[in-house]
């Protein structure tokens, strides 16, 4: 155990010597951070995401919400979703909607009778921002949507309600899970497994093999210095996050530091796989970064996939960074439990197990 | 009991045949040499014995544990210095030294490996800014982290200036003093000459001669080389009846002659000038080396 130990902290005395690795791993991900945060932190140009309730469900009102979804008038400043109430409420209250859409059931009987029928509208009054616009394009279309029905906009009247209770849903709160997906991503693809590669051509496994230290025992006490960093740029990033920026972390910090070991440990499998499978050291870091780079813009850890065209949903949803993205956000944000998460888990962990047992398969030792 | 044994050892990558079928034995307590040119399949044979590879088929004892079966055992009574290792470049000469014996259940004190490598001045500087020669008496002083029974050194001089490589060779011999078994690869023959209590030497995979070097002197490369000069020179057909001689080549009073008895050629020699009345000056012995038993065996020089 002491021999553990002496190895874990020549890894740790190491790792603290690279003031290179010192950049990517604390410097880089806060200067990205502090970047984004600026740059996209007021909440800008966003396209606004409004939940429908069709609780009427008749052909009219479906055809209201289609023509919503797919007005090409709209769809440049809405997103929209549909569901119950409850699901709406919900996503309201994590800060998920600008503002649902309450349609009441009667509500085609009392249209075609001629009669008043009232419509709500609850806006999320927490985001200062887009409130305002939110509630005028909604009354807006609602009038749009009278007129075209009877010719008088007199028939729907909107009561409007601020939503009570509403977590303050930031860009910050979206971007910092997201940074530490990616820094957790580079983190095993570009951090320990190449300085094994590294220590394969400079000689040093060989000179381990020829030693009675099993190679298993030496990684170890690698990978566990790589979770303390890891677990300190966790610590950095949300200390800056919370501090600087304001950030909303509602989750339980149990299941973010367990979000955390799995992610990096996954990513850390699938690096020590690329490197098994690599030539060598510098054909193992083109590699590295030919996975890491498409992964980091297309896993949606900056900006939501959700407003993306949907082959590039689909794309995302083939990236593990982006389950792991998810994860992180809706532990840290959302305060999901590790058992709503279970599919971004078990795509991590099955991604992991697999390049792990891969990565054994097709080892060198030069 | 032989330290290490090895019986038809072979190792094929494909159609080369690497190693092809190396049997001998490393006595205790000596400096065992392999000599041979590059390629000829030292290497590979040290590291089947050191259990880096995996051998075709054959038998290798380290001290009387069969190495096939028993990988780690044998791994933690010898010291290993491989032919290329670069260490880690953030550690000092001392934390290498540390780290590396976290790597065995028994170790010398750091210290002490420091001082055998005569680093003292260097302990404390990055590996990386160490020259040739210190980077690597600090590879073998990490052969000796264990304080190993067997200590394995892969051509240890190579690509050194002379003055580094005498003060390797001075390591080597303060191993001799410490009662290790010291096996050694080279293509020096110099160094094997100066170190080696045995050498065998090998080509093509295939060990081709073994014994002291004395005794491989002996029985490959008997003759010795005399060049003199006398003025006034004598007929050649004189010196050729010189005792021993065997072959005489004249060149206007410069004579190089061929003797498979050295010494009594050379008291010879001295004793005809006298008798002649001319002078005798210039006078050189060379000794045959393992150079030209190795010429003698397979027609080429060891060094390309």
């Amino acid at each position: 155990m002491s021999k553990f130990l002496k190895i874990f902290s020549y890894d740790v005395k190491m790792t603290l010597r690279q003031r290179e690795a010192l950049f990517w791993l604390f410097l880089f991900p806060v200067l990205l951070m502090v970047i984004l945060g600026f740059v996209f932190g007021s909440s800008g140009n966003v396209k606004l995401k409004i939940g429908m309730v069709d609780l009427d469900n008749t052909p009219l009102t479906q055809g209201f919400v289609n023509e919503l979804m797919s007005n090409p008038e709209s769809k440049d400043s809405l997103v929209v979703e549909t569901g119950s109430e409850d699901e709406e409420r919900a996503a309201l209250k994590d800060g998920d909607r600008n503002a649902i859409v309450i349609i009441p059931e009667g509500f085609t009987e009392k249209i075609m009778a001629g009669e008043q029928v009232e419509v709500t509208i609850i806006v999320n009054q927490s985001e200062v921002s887009t409130a305002q616009i939110t509630s005028a394009v909604l009354n807006r279309i609602m009038d749009q949507f009278g007129q075209g029905m009877s010719g008088s906009k007199q028939l729907i009247t909107v009561n409007e309600e601020a939503a009570q209770d509403v977590k303050d849903f930031e860009y910050i709160d979206f971007m910092v899970p997201g940074i530490l997906a990616m820094v957790l991503m580079f983190g095993g693809l570009a951090g320990y497994s190449l300085e094994i590669a590294s220590y394969r051509e400079k000689g040093i496994l060989r000179r381990i093999k020829v030693s009675p230290l099993s190679l298993g025992v030496y990684l170890s006490s690698g990978i566990l210095s790589v979770l303390i960093f890891t677990l300190l740029q966790t610590v950095l990033l949300i200390a800056i996050g919370v501090f600087a920026f304001n950030l909303n972390i509602s989750g339980n910090y149990f299941y973010i530091f367990v979000m955390v070991v799995i992610g990096a440990l996954s990513f850390l499998a699938l690096g020590f796989l690329i490197a098994s499978l690599t030539k060598n050291m510098r054909s193992a870091a083109t590699a590295s970064q030919a996975i890491a780079m498409p992964m980091m813009f297309l896993s949606g850890i900056f900006f939501s996939v959700e407003w993306v065209p949907t082959p590039l949903k689909v794309i995302a949803r083939c990236l593990p960074l982006y389950y792991l993205g998810d994860a992180l956000r809706q532990v840290m944000i959302n305060s999901a439990s590790l058992l709503d998460v279970w599919v971004d888990i078990l795509v991590l962990v099955a991604m992991g197990a697999i390049a792990f047992m891969a990565s054994i398969k097709f080892f060198r030792w030069e | 009991m032989p330290s290490i044994s090895i019986r038809e050892l072979k190792k094929y990558y494909g159609d080369i045949k690497a190693v092809d079928g190396v049997s001998l034995e490393v006595e205790e307590k000596e400096i065992f040499g392999i000599l041979g040119p590059n390629g000829a399949g030292k290497t590979t044979t040290l590291e089947m014995v050191e259990t880096l590879r995996e051998p075709e088929s054959g038998e290798i004892e380290v001290m009387g544990l069969d190495a096939r079966r028993n990988p780690r055992a044998v791994k933690e009574i010898i010291g290993v210095q491989l032919q290329t290792t670069v260490f880690f470049d953030e550690l000092t000469v001392r934390e290498t030294i540390d780290l590396f014996g976290a790597f065995y259940p028994r170790t010398l004190a750091v210290d002490e490996l420091v001082a055998l490598a005569e680093l003292q001045e260097k302990a404390d500087a990055r590996v990386n800014s160490l020259s040739g020669g210190q980077h690597k008496r600090l590879s073998i002083a990490l052969a000796l982290v264990n304080d190993p029974s067997i200590v394995f050194l892969d051509e240890p001089t190579t690509g050194l200036d002379p003055q580094a490589r005498r003060r390797i060779w001075e390591m080597v011999e303060h191993l001799r003093g410490q009662d290790k078994t010291v096996v050694i690869t080279t293509h020096y023959i110099e160094e094997a000459e100066y170190l080696c209590d045995r050498v065998a030497v090998m080509d093509h995979g295939r060990i081709i001669a073994q014994g002291t070097p004395d005794e491989l002197i002996d029985e490959y490369a008997s003759e010795s080389i005399i060049t003199f000069r006398l003025t006034p020179p004598v007929g050649e057909e004189v010196v050729r009846g010189l005792h021993g001689v065997v072959g005489v080549e004249a060149d206007d009073g410069q004579y190089k002659i061929t003797t498979s008895v050295p010494q009594e050629t050379l008291i010879g020699i001295v004793a005809m000038a006298h008798e002649q009345g001319v002078r005798a000056d210039d006078i050189n012995m060379k000794r045959a080396t393992l150079e030209d038993v190795f010429l003698k065996i397979t027609g080429r020089r060891i060094r390309e």
